[in-house]
């Protein structure tokens, strides 16, 4: 294929070709059918960058609306504090009565939230590449730089995608961060295939996930499994959990 | 809202998006975001949405707004946040129609904004794990600069000055070397391909 075909296949793809070189183009790919198949190709590796570029801007606006929110959680609670000041007595009353008489699922969950000990059991002397990989896991990890040990994680996962601490631990780093959306689909992938070693511990976490984003009915959907077939731990801390939402 | 947010104009806003400096973009995001996700969580909430919904919704209609914008398929005196609007309510409008539930909006429904562009539900999350993988395989330098060229648009000469490039031709010659790599990659493993051709 010619140099100068080759060069306009990029303009061609993004709609920069216009009029006479428009047309030529496209008269050169119905003559030409190895450019014509080029084309194909290069589409379809396009499509892949646009699907990569639109993950990667959702994540980016996903961040901004979380740093966002933490700056301004008063300034969100507007519209609401106007309805609060208009009936603060009678809200203090039922307040009252309401922190006596429930308490939200949310809360609830958030009470028993501990954050999983992430340890790979790396020991110091002799050290391979991955062995030093998850000693910097643990530690970003330990020293709260969550999005840091997601980011190593997640290359983990790429070359070792069965080590199901690391995905408990992603899954962790995420609730850590407070992306319980995120944390759900890692926790999902321990749950769907029955994980040998961390499937109670994956379903306690989801559960905990899904009703700190409102999903009461999911995360009480798991909290019965684990108090019916969990180990014995979980079993009594899913009975408790559900007692309390109650 | 904060009363005292600056006030962007549309214009402003357009020139924002465009810039090659990610602060400006971000900036950009965060403002559209604020104004204007209490009006799409509102009309989501209405109809039949929850809270999660119109946080997907909103960062797809932002997406796609921006995505039209670099691909300058939008009008120079476009209204920024109504057009946005127009993109989350139809968004919603379809996300319902997949899912199977009933919508009679024919009255709402907008002329859609967004003719030529190909509108993607949401991604199934095994799918979004498997693109990230391809990401991290392709190295972070290479992953940038086919964003910047084929996502965000930028030119050669930009992309020089972004990512720091001794001059054209070398920014050319490590593209041409990066989507050979990707091209690699996607032959290898054809599941990637399957990840983002989405129903």
């Amino acid at each position: 294929m010619d140099i100068e075909n080759n060069k306009h296949l990029d303009d061609f793809l993004l709609d920069r070709l216009k009029g006479s070189e428009l047309e030529e183009f496209q008269k050169a790919l119905q003559e030409n059918p190895k450019l014509s198949t080029a084309m194909q190709q290069q589409k379809e590796l396009i499509g892949v960058i646009d699907a990569l570029g639109d993950l990667e801007m959702k994540d980016r606006i996903r961040r901004l609306q979380k740093q966002d929110s933490g700056k301004s959680a008063i300034i969100r609670r507007f519209p609401l504090y106007k309805v609060t000041a208009i009936a603060a007595a009678v809200l203090v009353l039922l307040i009252g009565w309401w922190q006596f008489s429930s308490t939200p699922p949310a809360q609830i969950a958030e009470s028993y939230y501990e954050q999983y000990d992430l340890n790979f059991g790396v020991r110091n002397t002799g050290q391979s590449e991955e062995q030093t990989s998850l000693q910097n896991i643990e530690t970003a990890y330990q020293n709260k730089e969550y999005q840091k040990s997601i980011e190593l994680l997640e290359a983990l996962l790429v070359k070792a995608p069965n080590n199901s601490k690391a995905w408990l631990g992603l899954g962790v780093a995420y609730m850590e961060i407070k992306d319980c959306k995120q944390a759900i689909t890692k926790f999902n992938y321990l749950i769907d295939k029955k994980d040998a070693l961390y499937f109670d511990e994956a379903r306690w976490y989801a559960a905990i996930a899904h009703i700190q984003i409102g999903e009461v009915a999911q995360g009480e959907a798991l909290l019965e499994a684990l108090s019916q077939n969990g180990r014995a731990k979980f079993q009594t801390k899913a009975q408790a959990f559900l007692a309390e939402l109650k | 809202m904060n009363g005292n947010m600056e006030q962007l104009s549309d214009k402003a806003i357009i020139e924002l998006l465009s810039s090659k400096k990610n602060r400006d973009v971000d900036k950009a995001l965060v403002y559209l975001n604020k104004k204007l996700f209490p009006i799409v969580r509102q009309f989501i909430l209405k109809k039949k949405g929850t809270i999660n919904d119109a946080e997907d919704v909103m960062q797809d209609g932002l997406v796609a707004f921006y995505k039209m914008l670099r691909a300058e398929k939008l009008k120079a005196d476009v209204n920024v946040g109504g057009y946005i609007v127009s993109i989350c309510k139809n968004l919603w409008y379809r996300l319902l129609q997949q899912r199977g539930k009933q919508t009679d909006w024919s009255d709402e429904l907008q002329n859609i904004p967004v003719e030529d562009f190909q509108l993607k539900t949401k991604m199934e999350d095994e799918q979004s794990w498997m693109l990230k993988q391809l990401k991290l395989k392709m190295g972070d330098r290479c992953f940038q600069l086919l964003i910047c060229f084929y996502y965000d648009r930028l030119r050669m000469k930009e992309i020089v000055e972004t990512m720091g490039f001794s001059n054209e031709q070398v920014a050319k010659n490590t593209k041409s070397k990066c989507m050979k790599k990707l091209k690699a990659l996607v032959e290898g493993e054809p599941q990637y391909l399957k990840a983002f051709k989405l129903s």
